[in-house]
C-alpha cells in the first residue's frame, strides 16, 4: 500500500502542494494536515513543509509550535514516526523542541534562492536510508533564516552521535559545522534547510532530492 | 467570564492623551484600576542575541557607520522591545510571569536572552 504523507498547513505555508506533487510522483499519497486541527488523521509519515507558517512572526516557528496540530506531530515523533521538516518546516521543528538548535538570520543577511551541493553524512535517517554516506546531491535552497546554531555541547553530540545527516559542500548561509540537516536521537525527526521536493524532475533542474523523498517514503511503510 | 470589574471609567487599554505630544504606539503607563486589589503592570521586555551569537544585523550596521561619518562605533547588536500590560496580584508574581513568559515564547534561549522591566502602574482599590 502507498505511504501516506500527511503534510501540514499553517497559515502561510507555502511548499505543502510541492511537497505532495513530489510524494505522488514517487507513489506515495499526500493529504493536507489543517494546523487547528489537534490530530493528523491516519497517516504513515508528517512534513512540515516550508512557507512562513504564521508569518513568521516573533521568530520562524515561534507562534506555529503553539497550533493545535502540534501536539499531535510531537506524539507522533515520540512514537517513532517519521516526521520531516523542510526549511520552516526545520524552524518549527527547533522552537517546539523536536529538534535542538536554532535557525538564525543568513550570515551576509542575503535571501539565498539558488541551487547548493549537500553531502550525504548519515543513511541512518528516515531521509537518507536509500541514499549513500558521501554522495553529493544538487538541490535547491530558499530562505533568509537558515543558518543553523547552536550550544558546542550540542554540536558535540549531533557529531558523537551521528546526527549531522546532509552538509553543504559550500556553506551559503554560516551553519555551524556545515550543517544542512539533522535529526533526532531517535533518527525519525529530521530537518533541513533545503528543499528536495523541488527536485524531484529534470524539469526543475535536479532530479537529486528523489533518493531523500524515496527515503521518507520507505521509512513511512515501516513506522508506527 | 469577565474577573473584574472597572470601578472608573478609565479605558481598558492605555490610550494616547495628548495626541500632539506623544506619537502614537509610544509606550505609556496604563490608567486602568480594578476594585479587587488587583494591578497592573507595564513591563518592557528587551529580546538580545546572547552574547557570542554572531549579528549580522549588528555588524551590517557597524559597517556602514564610518561611512556616515560615525566613527568609533563599537559593538552594535540589534534587538527587539516587546511592550504589554499585565494583571497581577503583586510584582513577585507579575514577575515570576514575565519570566516564564520570556522562556516559553518571547525568546529562544538558545540564541537570544532577555531583559525585563516592570513597573507598578496603579494601586487599588481606588473609588
Amino acid at each position: 500500500m502507498a505511504a501516506r504523507i500527511g503534510v501540514v498547513l499553517f497559515p502561510g505555508s507555502n511548499c505543502e502542494h510541492d511537497v505532495i506533487e513530489a510524494v505522488r510522483l514517487l507513489g506515495g499519497e499526500g493529504q493536507i494536515c489543517w494546523h487547528g486541527d489537534d490530530h493528523l488523521g491516519d497517516v504513515d509519515a508528517v512534513v512540515i513543509p516550508g512557507g512562513f507558517a504564521h508569518g513568521d512572526y516573533l521568530r520562524p516557528g515561534a507562534i506555529a509550535r503553539f497550533s493545535p496540530i502540534m501536539g499531535a506531530v510531537s506524539e507522533f515523533a515520540h512514537a517513532g514516526g517519521a516526521v520531516l521538516g523542510i526549511c520552516n518546516g526545520f524552524q518549527v521543528l527547533t522552537e517546539a523542541g523536536l529538534l535542538p538548535g536554532a535557525l538564525q538570520k543568513n550570515r551576509g543577511l542575503k535571501f539565498l534562492c539558488t541551487t547548493v551541493g549537500l553531502r550525504v553524512e548519515t543513511t541512518n535517517s528516515i531521509l537518507t536510508n536509500a541514499a549513500e554516506v558521501g554522495q553529493v546531491l544538487r538541490v535547491p535552497i530558499n530562505h533568509f533564516e537558515g543558518s543553523y546554531t547552536c550550544s558546542e555541547e550540542t554540536l558535540a553530540e549531533l557529531r558523537t552521535q551521528d546526527r549531522v545527516v546532509l552538509r553543504y559542500t559550500d556553506n551559503p548561509n554560516g551553519s555551524v559545522d556545515d550543517i544542512a540537516g539533522i535529526c533526532n536521537e531517535g533518527r525519525n525527526v529530521v530537518g533541513l534547510m533545503p528543499h528536495p521536493e523541488r527536485a524531484v524532475s529534470s524539469l526543475l533542474g535536479s532530479e537529486d532530492g528523489v533518493v531523500l523523498i524515496e527515503s521518507l517514503l520507505s521509512s513511512a511503510s515501516v513506522s508506527v | 467570564m469577565a474577573r473584574w470589574r472597572l470601578t472608573s471609567s478609565a479605558p481598558l487599554v492605555p490610550h494616547v492623551a495628548d495626541a500632539g505630544d506623544r506619537a502614537v504606539g509610544e509606550f505609556m503607563d496604563p490608567v486602568t484600576v480594578w476594585d479587587d486589589g488587583t494591578m497592573l503592570f507595564s513591563v518592557k521586555v528587551d529580546v538580545t542575541l546572547r552574547e557570542g551569537v554572531a549579528d549580522p544585523q549588528g555588524a551590517t550596521i557597524e559597517r556602514s557607520l564610518p561611512h556616515l561619518g560615525f566613527d568609533g562605533v563599537r559593538g552594535v547588536r540589534v534587538g527587539k522591545s516587546i511592550h504589554f500590560e499585565l494583571e497581577s496580584t503583586d510584582a513577585s508574581s507579575a514577575r515570576r510571569e514575565v519570566d516564564e513568559l520570556c522562556a516559553r515564547f518571547l525568546t529562544n534561549p538558545v540564541i537570544e536572552d532577555a531583559s525585563v522591566t516592570i513597573g507598578e502602574t496603579t494601586s487599588s482599590p481606588v473609588g
